[in-house]
């Protein structure tokens, strides 16, 4: 299929990820190709290709600020932990035992909610992993795609350990008796929010302070 | 004073091109010229990093274009090669040059 109009959601990541200072030039060129007959799947691997060779020569010609900005989103992390991961907890626990019986009633829906997947919990966490998101970006707002895509990707790192576990406990029966409609699925849940929903919150709290094309002409090249 | 290293064999490509182009050298006939001769595919973002690298050596200048509306009201980058740019190019023929000299399975078109 060949048209002249530029995907959306291409155009708009181009225009916030793209090297800044040859956004405008970019974005031009791409557009004149596809009003010259290139499919728009020929855009779409263009803006892919040029937005990781973008961020990847980005981070490589500044290691020491890639450095800095994962050792302050993995501080935060760490303070998150020690100081707000206990006080989750135990609110947790207590909203519990208190609005046990109140809260959801007779509803399984609801109690598995809340006992085995924690929701609520998890929702204030990824607000929390938006701010160290955004946290980061902020102090580097030069650099701010390439930083907080390879802090977001070193999630990765912790849970792929974390999914390997869960599939070994997966796969040694300890809870024979249990269904997939229990502790499994809580398992499984468990992983995907470590492996997409916590990598994916850094990127958006981080990403939403990535500027647009609008300030593309005014800066020279990187050095 | 740093010593400029060797030219890269994409960076020598996108130089190439650079000539042959002369005063219309921005990224989609870049993009173009590369693809016609080399008979592959190449992302404009890398042809624009190598650009940025070449330019930061001193080798390439860019200058800014008009706005026109077959790009979305977006400008073009306009590249030319320096005198220094064109110092390496030489440099870089007479180095292959001389390594491509007397080496026998490099003899007509044979690989």
């Amino acid at each position: 299929m060949k048209t002249s109009e530029p995907p959306r959601l291409s155009t708009s990541l181009l225009v916030r990820l793209a090297p800044r200072h040859r956004r405008e030039s970019l974005v031009g060129d791409l557009l004149e190709q596809l009003r010259q007959g290139r499919s728009v799947w020929w855009f779409r691997r263009q803006v892919l290709a040029t937005i990781l060779v973008g961020l990847a020569a980005d981070v490589a010609a500044h290691k020491l600020l890639a450095v800095r900005a994962l050792a302050l989103g993995w501080s935060a992390m760490l303070v998150v932990y020690l100081l707000i991961g206990p006080l989750i907890q135990e609110t947790r626990m207590t909203l519990f035992r208190r609005w046990g019986s109140v809260l959801w009633g007779d509803s399984e829906i609801l109690r598995q909610l809340w006992v085995y997947y924690g929701l609520p919990f998890q929702l204030v966490f990824c607000l929390i992993l938006m701010a160290i998101g955004w946290l980061v970006a902020g102090l580097h707002r030069r650099r701010v795609p390439g930083i907080v895509i390879v802090f977001a990707a070193t999630l990765l790192i912790p849970a792929t350990f974390q999914a390997l576990e869960i599939r070994r406990l997966l796969e040694t029966e300890l809870w024979p008796g249990w269904g997939w409609g229990s502790f499994r699925w809580a398992l499984l849940y468990q992983a995907m929010l470590a492996l997409v929903a916590y990598p994916l919150c850094i990127l958006i709290g981080g990403l939403c302070t990535a500027r647009s094309d609008g300030d593309a002409l005014v800066e020279g090249p990187s050095s | 004073m740093k010593k400029q290293g060797l030219l890269g064999g994409f960076e020598l490509l996108v130089l190439l091109a650079l000539i042959r182009l002369g005063d219309d050298a921005y990224g989609v006939p870049i993009s173009n010229e590369i693809e016609a001769s080399s008979g592959r595919g190449v992302s404009i973002g890398s042809i624009y990093i190598t650009l940025d690298r070449l330019e930061r050596k001193g080798l390439v200048s860019s200058s800014l274009g008009e706005p026109t509306a077959a790009r979305g009201g977006r400008a073009k980058t306009y590249f030319r090669i320096t005198a220094k740019g064109l110092r390496e190019v030489r440099q870089a023929r007479r180095t292959l040059v001389r390594l491509w000299r007397g080496v026998p399975q490099l003899e007509g078109d044979q690989i």
